[in-house]
Formats: structure tokens, sequence, C-alpha cells
């Protein structure tokens, strides 16, 4: 049994909590804080957190004392608003820090190529603290919508100190720095192969989804099909589109002519619409069997044609359902864009790849964590619409 | 008496298609090596159209093994920790494991990989660190659901029939829950069987070789061969699931 | 067999029961009434120890609920829920198992003792022993449940509103049958119900409860005959109320040796006054004849000494 009270007077109220902080104080006095290398061949040296050339950095671990120390007090509103504030001003001082440390290391040394990369122990930390946010704000009962707000307040201060050059001397900033023009080239490619390949999707795909829920005897295979395709591995379908594209390309002239090859843009684009079938497809049909069948039958019964009754009752009911499977489709897509680097289809995977191939691990992370970025942004872009239309509904 | 047979003729269904499909896969993976003349008609232009740097046999089992022993530890950490989150003294913990896991399902399998290197290295480490890590998450969440929709009608009765809590979750719970978790663990070996084939871009050796050489050497022979392979393990590991899953829930309606 | 002794339960602030103190002696079919949030579940969870008490202390079989560990005394305890609970992935053979398997009786104790259960509650048992709950009707199904809180022969059963959720003739033949098996067993069995005629039906004792207080405690005959407050009339049924004190009461209470032609179907002295109100209203008469069991004629039943 849980007991809120216990012999010695001192209770913990928030347990969540007490692990995270003492996870942060820890990571931040055990694990390098950045990792400094006088050039890009050498390995680098790990600093800790006390180490780093900034006599204030260890003030940016001081939010984490309140943060262990809240997790005894008793979880009042006025508590859970203090401790939002301190996770929030947490990893903002905490890049400050890795910021300064960066530039004053740059300094000193004797290169131009020295490079620090951030170390284990910041990540640890931003990890624990962006764990410890939705903990708060679900505690304090706040509504989805500020919730997906709140989040948005922690992440700008960070944002904002990338967009300003504040982390300009980091390894990964200086990495942008040099390969900007090929960075935004290949960002922009990312987005043509997603949108390339949804827009067949949506096209295809909804009204497949719409003629298997009204003919089961279709929908069944149609279903079946799109699994196995979804089961097959992105490179492997990658790898099977290939040798058929290539020869049809070769037997077909005109095809080239217009880019159509075994490597590049077209099966990226044919894959990638492949894999995204499924989740449109299915969820159309599950959203559209999820409608009541008596609210169909009441929508026929005040006399709607069944385009009306398609267009006012069943659409809008199964939407959210449709959205959830689109965004599954886009997160996803933009995962596989990334794979589709490898058949020279281009977009932030070929920087990612290219780091991986050159051992040049800041370029390794100057495609990964983008990709990352715009999946988190992108799911939370469709977690807000799916906010938004529940508050509709009730 | 008619339903229970049915559901048998499911079971023998799914399990004579996994029989099928992996007979199939094997006796492809024994003819590989000697078909050299198949793939040189296919691509006359090739000097070598077989890839022969590692037996295919081999590559399988590496591939194999680093899914196995990745997909375990996931395995016991998924199942570990969705069984603590909802246990009365873990409860409180649910929050930042459903935050976890909704935010690390977002991330590509693959620039998980990517990231594992700067911290890892190469080789096989970091490829079984990224596939243990991301395949947690669908695991544990799905333990999570399942538990969660165990009748709370049968659980009372358990406790109050003279269950210890150790009892009802090893013989109520978790056989309820399991068809559930089953299908995160399904999720999570199919993810893995991907990325452990684009694993061979950080240095492991799996399925993705032949793949990735090919694609380096201009050589389309070696990435079919590959890719049938890999896209063969992904389809057959599947339909074992399938065959497992109806046998798992042969209770059910 | 269970006595609550000062017993208070409070969940945070809200007092659910205050200071009660209540005996259910061996043998007794003691049903707890009272309408929703009465406590009357609550009190019965406290048995098994499903919920703790906050103050007092609960006795069974003579010794402190709290000296034994709650498995045990839950494995001495039958219980049966209204949404029965059956575990779904198990056959009904194996439901019935559960508290002797977890006692560790032997498989051929086991497999008897399922066979015995299943002909004491009206289960086919070639039809229904490896059947999995799905496969069973809602009454089924608490038939299942009942012989799973009979399995091991505990000295009492604890059930919360078993039959609430069965249509009224399945309820009617299940309760017909807990009876029989009460008479059977001798079992102790504490019943929880919101539902006045089940309770009149079934108590050898009724324990009527609001706000967590009990309000009166007796016989279904003495409760209605001599309810002690309006709460408790008005809970008995303002319009029908005169009906259900009928039908405790007996044709040989009141009948006369007389024998006199008489046209509604003949009473036996054991059937209520309900039953033979209800014949001489469908045959339009004012008397009824008493016969034995044999058909030999026993005496008269008149209208007007039914209602003096």
């Amino acid at each position: 049994m849980h007991r809120p009270d216990a012999p010695l007077g001192v209770a913990v109220h928030n347990r969540p909590m007490l692990a995270l902080a003492t996870g942060v104080l820890l990571a931040g006095m055990l694990l390098p804080f950045v990792a400094h290398a006088p050039n890009r061949l050498v390995s680098g040296v790990a600093l800790q957190l006390w180490q780093v050339p900034d006599v204030w950095s260890c003030v940016a671990l001081i939010p984490a004392l309140p943060l262990m120390i809240g997790a005894f007090l008793r979880q009042t509103g006025m508590v859970l608003w203090g401790l939002l504030a301190a996770a929030i001003v947490l990893p903002v001082g905490l890049t400050h820090v890795a910021a300064v440390s960066a530039e004053a290391l740059s300094l000193s040394a004797e290169s131009k190529s020295a490079r620090t990369s951030l170390g284990s122990g910041f990540w640890v930390m931003i990890l624990a603290t962006a764990l410890m946010i939705p903990d708060l704000t679900a505690r304090m009962g706040l509504s989805p919508k500020v919730r997906l707000f709140v989040s948005c307040v922690a992440i700008a201060p960070l944002a904002a100190m990338v967009l300003l050059g504040h982390l300009d001397a980091m390894s990964i900033m200086k990495e942008y720095t040099n390969k900007a023009a090929l960075f935004h080239a290949a960002l922009i490619r990312h987005f043509v192969i997603v949108l390339g390949a949804l827009v067949p999707t949506l096209l295809l795909g909804v009204p497949l989804g719409i003629i298997a829920f009204r003919r089961p005897a279709f929908g069944g295979p149609v279903l079946a099909g799109l699994n196995i395709i979804q089961t097959v591995p992105s490179i492997a379908l990658f790898g099977l589109l290939m040798a058929p594209l290539s020869a049809l390309a070769a037997r077909v002239p005109l095809l080239q002519s217009i880019g159509i090859s075994g490597i590049g843009l077209a099966p990226a684009i044919i894959a990638l619409t492949l894999y995204a079938m499924l989740p449109i497809v299915r969820n159309t049909y599950q959203g559209l069997g999820e409608v009541p069948p008596q609210v169909v039958e009441a929508a026929r019964g005040v006399g709607m044609t069944p385009t009306q009754v398609f267009w006012h009752v069943e659409l809008p009911l199964a939407l959210p359902v449709f959205l959830a499977g689109l965004r599954v489709t886009v997160v996803q897509a933009i995962g596989l864009a990334a794979v589709a680097a490898l058949i020279g289809a281009g977009g932030l995977g070929s920087i990612m790849f290219q780091g991986l191939f050159a051992n040049a691990l800041d370029l390794v992370l100057l495609g990964a964590l983008p990709i990352i970025g715009i999946a988190v942004a992108a799911d939370a872009i469709f977690n807000f619409a799916l906010i938004s239309l529940q508050r509709t509904k009730t | 008496m008619m339903d229970t047979m049915a559901i048998a003729l499911g079971i023998r269904d799914a399990l004579r298609r996994f029989i099928i499909g992996l007979v199939l896969y094997l006796a492809i993976l024994l003819a590989l090596p000697y078909s050299t003349p198949i793939f040189s008609a296919l691509f006359p232009q090739l000097e070598r159209p077989l890839y022969q740097q590692q037996t295919f046999a081999k590559l399988v089992a590496a591939h194999v093994m680093l899914v196995l022993v990745a997909s375990f530890v996931a395995m016991v950490v998924g199942i570990g920790a969705g069984m603590f989150v909802t246990r009365p003294r873990g409860r409180e913990f649910r929050k930042i494991f459903e935050t976890l896991s909704a935010m690390g399902q977002t991330f590509p399998p693959v620039a998980v990989l990517a990231i594992c290197v700067p911290v890892i290295g190469f080789g096989f480490w970091p490829a079984f660190v990224a596939l243990a890590l991301y395949g947690v998450l669908p695991i544990g969440e799905n333990t999570v659901s399942g538990l969660e929709a165990v009748s709370p009608a049968a659980k009372e009765a358990a406790d109050g029939i003279g269950m210890t809590p150790i009892q009802v979750l090893r013989r109520i719970e978790l056989p309820l829950a399991a068809p559930v978790i089953l299908a995160g663990i399904r999720t999570s070996v199919t993810i893995n069987i991907g990325t452990a084939a684009i694993a061979s871009t950080v240095g492991s050796v799996s399925l993705g070789l032949p793949i990735i050489v090919g694609l380096n050497g201009n050589n389309t022979a070696y990435i079919v061969q590959g890719a049938v392979l890999v896209a063969g393990l992904a389809i057959v590991v599947d339909l074992g699931f399938e065959a497992l899953l109806s046998r798992l829930s042969r209770w059910k309606a | 067999m269970i006595e609550f002794r000062n017993i208070t339960k409070a969940f945070g602030e809200t007092v659910i029961v205050q200071d009660l103190n209540f005996k259910i002696n061996k043998g007794e079919f003691c049903v707890l009434i009272g309408p929703s949030g009465s406590g009357k579940s609550t009190i019965l969870k406290m048995i098994n120890r499903l919920v703790e008490h906050s103050a007092g202390e609960v006795l069974f079989a003579g010794e402190p609920i709290r000296s034994f560990r709650p498995e045990i005394l839950r494995r001495r305890i039958g219980y049966a829920i209204q949404s029965v609970g059956l575990f779904p992935h198990w056959t009904v053979e194996q439901n019935i198992a559960t508290v002797p398997q977890l006692l560790g009786w032997r498989p051929e104790r086991i497999a008897a003792r399922i066979t015995e259960l299943l002909v004491l509650l009206n289960l086919d048992a070639a039809r229904f022993r490896n059947a999995y709950p799905h496969q069973l009707s809602g009454g089924q199904q608490q038939r299942v449940g009942v012989a799973r809180a009979l399995a091991a022969d505990p000295d009492v059963m604890l059930m919360d509103e078993p039959f609430g959720a069965l249509d009224p003739i399945t309820r009617e033949s299940l309760q017909a049958e807990l009876l029989r098996i009460h008479a059977a067993t001798g079992k102790t069995i504490v019943f929880v119900t919101h539902d006045m005629d089940e309770a009149l039906r079934l108590a050898s004792r009724l324990i009527i409860l609001e706000g967590g207080k009990i309000v009166q405690s007796a016989s279904p005959r003495e409760v209605l005959e001599a309810p002690n407050s309006s709460f408790v009339r008005e809970f008995l049924g303002k319009d029908d109320y005169g009906l259900k004190l009928l039908s405790l009461q007996l044709v040989s209470e009141r009948m006369k040796t007389v024998d006199i032609p008489c046209s509604p179907e003949p009473v036996k002295p054991d059937d209520s006054l309900h039953l033979a109100l209800s014949r001489m209203v469908a045959a339009k008469a004012n008397r009824v004849a008493v016969v034995g069991p044999m058909g030999e004629r026993m005496g008269t039943l008149f209208l007007t000494d039914i209602v003096t």
C-alpha cells in the first residue's frame, strides 16, 4: 500500500520527479557534458560539467535542486507551477553553458578545425527534463491544448538559441555553416520526397479505402496485400523495385527522359507510396466502419441522399480515425525518406549516410537530428489537429 | 462446438502458411548459391552476378541473431516496464512511460541507428543498442494496453478467490494480455528486421550487406539477392507471429 | 461465523460505514440490502479483505481477519460477483478448479469435485466441462461462477449482487437453486442486493442499511410485519407492501378445516397466501380448497380470512 505519510515525517509525494531530478544531478556530475577535439580526425576529450571553461557552469544545475526538493512537497498548484518553471529553465541554462564553453574552447584551440560536441550528460539531462514537463502538466490537470502550449514554451528558447546563432561554436553548427547550401537543398528534397509520396497516396488510398468499406469482398484482399508490403523492410522494397524499374527505363526511353530509372526519386516515391497506402486505406476503412449504423440509418431516414450521407455524416465522423492514419503515414514517410537516400533519392538521409560512410560523426548528426525534429514536429501538428477535432465533438 | 472447430482450423491454417513459407524460404536460401546462371541471364552486363563475399546462410544467421538478441532484451525490458507501471507501486510512472514511448516511436528507426554511432562507434553494438532501444517501445506500450484491457471483473474475482498478486498477474493478467503483447513484439520485430538490414551501413553484418555493396558497386543482382532474402525473412517471421497469435487467442470468440 | 465489532470505513475524508456491529451465525442466509451508497458492497468486501476496514475488528470463525494472510482467508470464503468474472482464457473446468488448485488438491479429487458441482448446478458436464466462458449464456456463466465459489467447499459464501445482470426468468431459477443449495449444504451465505423481492425470497435474515448504518436487522417476516421506520416501510415498497406480506405467510396459518366445494385450482398448506389469493382472483372465487400432498382434502381458505 502506498502511504502518503511515512513515519519519519519525510514523504515522497512525486516519485517520478524524484527519480528524474536525481537522474539530472547524477548525469550532470558523472557523465561528460561536452567533448572537445583539436581537429576533425582526433577523437575528443570528454569534459564534465565542472571542467568546462565557464566558471558559472555549475549554476546551470541549480534548478535541479528545487526539482528534487519539490518531490518531497505536497503537490499543490503552487508547487507544480514552481516545478514546471524550474523544468523549463534547466535546459535553457544547460544549453547556454554548452554554447559558452564551445566558444571558449574554440578560441583557445590553435586550429580552426577544433570541434566541441555535446556529450551524453547533456543529452540525458535534456531527456530527463523533457519527460518531467508532460508529467507535471498532467498532474496540474491542464487541458490538452494548454499542455501542448506549455511544451512549445519550453522548446521556444532552445530553438531561438539555435536560430540566433548562439550555438554556432558547436561542432554540429559549424558543420551546418560549412554545408549550408547542401543542407538546405537536402531539406527541401526531403520534403519533396515525402510530399511526392503523400499526394498519390491520398489520391489512391482514400478512394480505395472507401471502396474496401463498401465492398468487403474487395477490401479483404487489398488490405491483406498492403499488409504484406508493410511487412517488407524498406531497404528491401527499394531494392526489389530497382531492378524492374531500371529494366523498364532501359526498354522505354520515354520513361527515362522524364526521370524514371532504377535509382533516384522515382523508386523512392513509388516505394514510399506503397508503404503509405496501408495506414491510409486501413484507417479510411476503419473510420467508416466506426460510424454507428444507427446514425447512418437516421440520416437516411430524414431524407438525405447517399452523397449527402457521405459528406455530412460519414466523412466527419470518420475523420479522427483517418487523421490518425495520416499521422502514422507522415511520420513513417519522414523516416523512410531517409532510407531512400541509399538509392540516390537525396534528402537529409544522404547527409546522414555520407557522414556514416566517411566516419564524420557531426555530419551524421546534422542529417539525423533534423529528421527526428521534423518527425516529432509533424507528430505534434497532427496531435494538435486531433485535439482540436475532439474539442468540436464534445 | 462448431466455432471450436473453426478456431482449430484457423490455427492450423496459420500454422500451415507459416510452415510453407519457412520451407520456401529455406529452399531459396539453399538454391541461391547455385543460381549464377539465372542472374547472369538476367543481368548479362555484370561480371560477377552472385554475391560471394559471405555465404548467404551466414548473413541470414547473423541477421537473425542480431534481431533475436536485441528483441529479447527489448522484450524483457518492455514487458517488465509495462508490468511495473500497471502495478499500484509503479502507477505514478505511467505518464512518463507513455510520454517516452509516444515520443520515441515518432523517432525514425534509421535516425536512432545513426545517432548510436557517435555514441557507441561502428559495428555490432550500435545496431544492437538501436534495435533494442527502439524495440522496447511498442512492446512496452502494448504490454500496458493489454494489461489495462483485462476485465476488472476477472481481476476482482481472482483477488476475491484468494490468488496472490503474483498469481493474478501470472495466471490471469498476462495470459489475457498475451495476444496484445505479442502484437507489440510482432511490430517490434518487424521494424527490427528492417533496421538490422540498414545496420550494414554502420558496419554490422546482416542481410543488408549485399544490398549496400550492390548499391555502392552498381550491382543490381547483389541488391536483388539481398532484398529477396530480407523481404522473405520478414514475411516468414510475420507468418510465424500470425500462427502464434491465433494459437494464443483461441479462447476468444 | 462472522462478527463486525465497531467497524468504521473511510475513503480519505468520506466515511462509508461508521461504528458497525453485527454478527452472522453459522448457516444463516444473511442478505445485506439498501439503496446504492448505503455501504452494502463495502461491508461485504471487508469480510474477505478486498476492502480493508479503517477501525474496529472483523472476526471470522472467532479470529480477527487481520490474523490471516488475505489470500489464505479468501480461499476459505467463496466469492461470486454480479459481472461473474469468469477467466475467459480458461475452460469451465479450469475456472471451477481454481481454488482447489490454489489449495493444492490432488487432480482426481478436483475432477470429482467438478463433476459434483456441475450436477449440483444443473450444468450438463459433457457439454460444458470443456467450454470457454464466451460460449455460455449469461445464466450459465453465473452458474459456473457460483460453482467456482463453492468449489473448495468454503464455510462462507459472499455474493455481491450475483444475479443482478440476469433476466427475470433466469434470475428466479437461480434463486431457487441457491435456496436449494443453502438448504442442502447449510453454508453461511452473505448476499448483497438492492432488489427487495430477491431479498425477501432468499434471506433467513435481512440487514437493511442506509448511509452505512444498520436500520433494521431481522427475519424477512419480522421486517414485513413490523418495519421499524418509514425508511424501511418505503423501501419495502408502499404499493405492494401488502402483497409482499402475503407471500411470506402460509396457507396453513389461515385455513379452516371445512370442506365445501371450491372452483379454483387447490393450494397446499405450505403455499403462500400470495399464491392462494392469486388463484382466487384468477377464478373469480372467494375461497380455495386446501389439499395435502396426496391430494386429500384438508380444508378451505376464505378470502376474508386472508385480510383479517
